[in-house]
């Protein structure tokens, strides 16, 4: 009952955006008074909702009556009778919301409800569209694009939403184990070969929820990963959404994009570091899921042992890919000379250690949260050597180029590219991506026809459509 | 963790690798009818480029300056998963972390040319990723399916199984066949461009940096160079037990790494030079023959 306090801000909003954001804030905090004195208990991945959802609402960007509609959902048991008054009224809001906020978020909206009913009416696959849409999975692509252009704050809660969803609602999901299997192998890798071409900080972000889905939807199948979830992706989750948020919210005070003003200043790290700390949880991701992923695999499966070899790949390739991006970004010699002062630079450099900090975070997370719940610690050979290597390699390096000497070599070398060099060209690594890979990247999916279809359908019709899907599966 | 051990072998792996270099230098050589240099000449370059002064372009980032002692780290660390002259390796584990440093390390050289900014080693830094992308995955499954025939994830005990069988051959076929493209020697090189495309990753590297890539990639070699040794264990007859079988083990590491010096030396000499993109047959057989083994290893254990 108290959850549906939720979606007043929601309403609040249609009439006043600040008065909005402050009534959201008020009912999270009240929510979370009330469980704190017994009135309302909740579980641990409900109040991580709450929480997270106040994060995000830091960021002067976010939309708050999306977040507070996913705040709601996440936070609403299953199955009951409220979340069929929740769905009622989360459509009306939707569809009142439609021609200010656009389709993405809507149909994230719609995606979402769809679940609902058809987890009560007991449909056996009633997170079949939530899974496709979430993960980006063909043919939804285009509208996880979309969704991060427009709400990346909306798109992070809605994956931690489905993420704490789906790991619920893993027993639902048992005969379709197989074929959840396939999909997040293969969403893991497509999310990789996209992240190696993309030139958008939108789409940058959209694979990494993506590969984080895809790595999901792998230990949603498998047993033996289960402390997976809990020690590693809700942690690596909570890091990302923290990363993005405060840089959203740098971005916005100083009316610069991602990918703006940390290639337009040498000074300004900032930026540099979160992207640099983005994909260090992503390869922790990637990695530790490919170790695991081998191990199962050599006690005798050949799927699973093919798709440790393609992540091991595609978490090592990643990386020269990332590597040459992000050199091309955010380093080399300052385009505008910009020098922040005193506390400036201070605080750049107080935000960027953070971002690193948090980097590390699923890295460390996954044992020190299993020794903390009393279990054994799950080892990964692979993560602990990188990170002695990485340790030695940076102490040897502060130790050896102390003294280097920086010489110019203007003359004959052209430098760094600059953000407009980059959105104008490939690059050489990709380039070679997509020569090498000219089948997988030539491939022409029907996402754009699809999606500009569905994009054109009005959302009841769509939702109209699938709930007769749903009495149908029910009926036989 | 065995230290004593670990200190052993990572003394090995400096002092060995760039001997093996100036042996492979000196057998092409010996193949030309050339003198060549002597077997010391790659410790001599590497001591003269450590006492030179470092120098960087400017505007250099943080990667580009971590990142010659991150590429000598990986390749130590790599070597410290094989059991050397002692037949137990320093490191309990070994097998996956082995492969996932392999083929970081290979990653690792394209980001160095990437990183500096000048056009050649960007060219070249692209070439490195090519061939990473192209024979990396053949190494990954070659190695897999070498380690489940083995029955183990841990290099002691695949070195340790005398088995002998079907997947052990053709892994062995698709990993030294990979083994040639890594070593980055022709036919996979360009001799005419040397240090503008095959070398150029490393151009804008100086001084120590330089010497800590050039003696990561010597290590790195070495290491890889060191994984026939499992291959080649089923050779040792069943009933050998105790000191012997330490000895042979040992015996088997040195053939091993003087056995790979020789092949790529010889495939240097002995062969024209592939275009990079008209090599992608080469590499899509040596990636049939590593799914192959695995296949074997998997579903045929009459061939096992």
């Amino acid at each position: 009952m108290y959850q549906a306090l939720l979606a007043l801000p929601a309403f609040a909003y249609l009439v006043n955006r600040r008065a909005a954001r402050l009534l959201l804030v008020a009912v999270q905090a009240f929510l979370l008074v009330l469980h704190a004195a017994g009135f309302y208990p909740m579980q641990l991945q409900q109040i991580l909702v709450i929480v997270v959802s106040l994060i995000l609402l830091l960021d002067p960007a976010s939309n708050p009556p999306l977040i507070a509609l996913i705040a709601l959902i996440g936070v609403t048991p299953l199955p009951g009778i409220l979340p069929l008054i929740a769905m009622t009224l989360l459509l009306v809001i939707a569809l009142s919301a439609r021609k200010s906020h656009g389709r993405a978020g809507l149909y994230a909206i719609v995606a979402l409800s769809l679940t609902l009913i058809l987890e009560y009416s007991g449909y056996p696959y009633a997170g079949a569209s939530l899974v496709l849409m979430l993960v980006g999975a063909f043919p939804f692509q285009k509208w996880l694009t979309d969704l991060y252009s427009n709400y990346k704050s909306a798109g992070i809660l809605v994956a931690f939403t489905a993420v704490i969803y789906l790991n619920e609602n893993l027993v639902a999901y048992a005969s379709v184990a197989q074929l959840l299997l396939f999909l997040g192998a293969f969403t893991t890798i497509v999310g990789v070969f996209q992240c190696m071409i993309s030139r958008r900080f939108a789409d940058f972000l959209s694979t990494i929820h993506q590969i984080t889905f895809g790595i999901l939807l792998v230990s949603a199948s498998v047993v033996e990963l289960d402390a997976l979830f809990y020690y590693l992706l809700l942690p690596a989750a909570l890091s990302l959404t923290v990363i993005n948020s405060v840089h959203d919210g740098l971005g916005e005070k100083t009316g610069e994009g991602m990918f703006g003003f940390g290639g337009l200043s040498s000074s300004m790290r900032v930026e540099a570091a979160s992207v640099l700390a983005t994909y260090m949880v992503l390869f922790s991701l990637v990695s530790m899921v490919a170790e695991v992923l081998m191990r199962i695999g050599v006690e005798g499966s050949i799927g699973f042992t093919l798709l440790g070899c393609a992540m091991l790949f595609s978490a090592a390739a990643s990386l020269a890919a990332f590597f040459r991006g992000y050199t091309l970004i955010f380093e080399g010699p300052s385009k505008s000379g910009v020098t922040p002062g005193g506390s400036l630079r201070l605080a750049v450099a107080l935000v960027s250690a953070g971002d690193l900090l948090l980097a590390l975070v699923p890295a460390w997370s996954l044992i020190v949260l299993s020794l903390a719940s009393g279990g054994k610690p799950l080892e990964f050979e692979s993560l602990n050597v990188l990170l002695l290597v990485m340790l030695v390699a940076a102490s040897l390096s502060a130790a050896i180029m102390g003294g280097a000497k920086p010489v110019k070599f203007k003359s004959w070398m052209g430098g760094y590219a600059g953000v407009g060099d980059l959105q104008g060209s490939k690059g050489e690594i990709f380039t070679s991506w997509r020569e090498i890979f000219k089948l997988v990247y030539d491939f022409k999916s029907p996402d754009d026809g699809v999606s500009g279809a569905m994009e054109r359908a009005n959302p009841l019709i769509i939702l109209a459509f699938v709930a007769a899907l749903a009495i149908v599966g029910v009926m036989i | 963790m065995n230290l004593p051990v670990l200190a052993l072998n990572l003394a090995l792996a400096i002092a060995i690798a760039p001997l093996l270099d100036g042996l492979r230098r000196k057998i092409t050589a010996r193949l030309q009818n050339r003198v060549g240099p002597p077997l010391t000449q790659s410790w001599h370059d590497i001591i003269k480029l450590l006492r030179k002064e470092t120098v960087l372009p400017e505007g250099a980032g943080l990667m580009l300056r971590v990142l010659p002692a991150l590429m000598l780290m990986l390749s130590l660390a790599m070597f410290a998963m094989i059991a050397t002259v002692t037949v137990q390796s320093p490191m309990d584990e070994g097998g996956i972390i082995f492969i996932e440093l392999a083929v970081l390390s290979a990653f690792m050289f394209a980001i160095a040319g990437g990183m500096s900014g000048n056009p050649y080693g960007v060219v070249g830094g692209s070439r490195e990723a090519i061939l990473a992308t192209l024979v990396e995955p053949s190494i990954i499954v070659s190695l897999t399916a070498l380690l489940l025939f083995k029955g183990s994830l841990t290099l002691d005990d695949a070195s340790r199984s005398l088995a002998f069988g079907g997947t052990l051959v053709v892994a062995a076929v698709a990993y030294l066949l990979s083994l040639l493209v890594e070593s980055g020697r022709v036919p996979f090189d360009v001799a005419e461009a040397e240090s503008e495309l095959t070398g150029g990753y490393l151009i804008e590297f100086s001084g120590p940096p330089l010497a800590m890539l050039k003696l990561g990639q010597f290590i790195r070699a070495t290491a890889m160079y060191s994984v026939p040794k499992l291959f080649l264990t089923a050779l040792i007859p069943v009933g050998v037990t105790g000191d012997a079988f330490s000895i042979a083990v040992t015996a088997l590491y040195m053939v091993s790494i003087l056995l790979c010096t020789l092949l790529v030396s010889m495939a240097e000499s002995l062969n024209a030079r592939y275009r990079l993109l008209e090599a992608s047959k080469f590499y899509a057989v040596v990636l049939i023959f590593s799914l192959l083994a695995l296949v074997i290893a998997f579903y045929a254990p009459g061939w096992r």
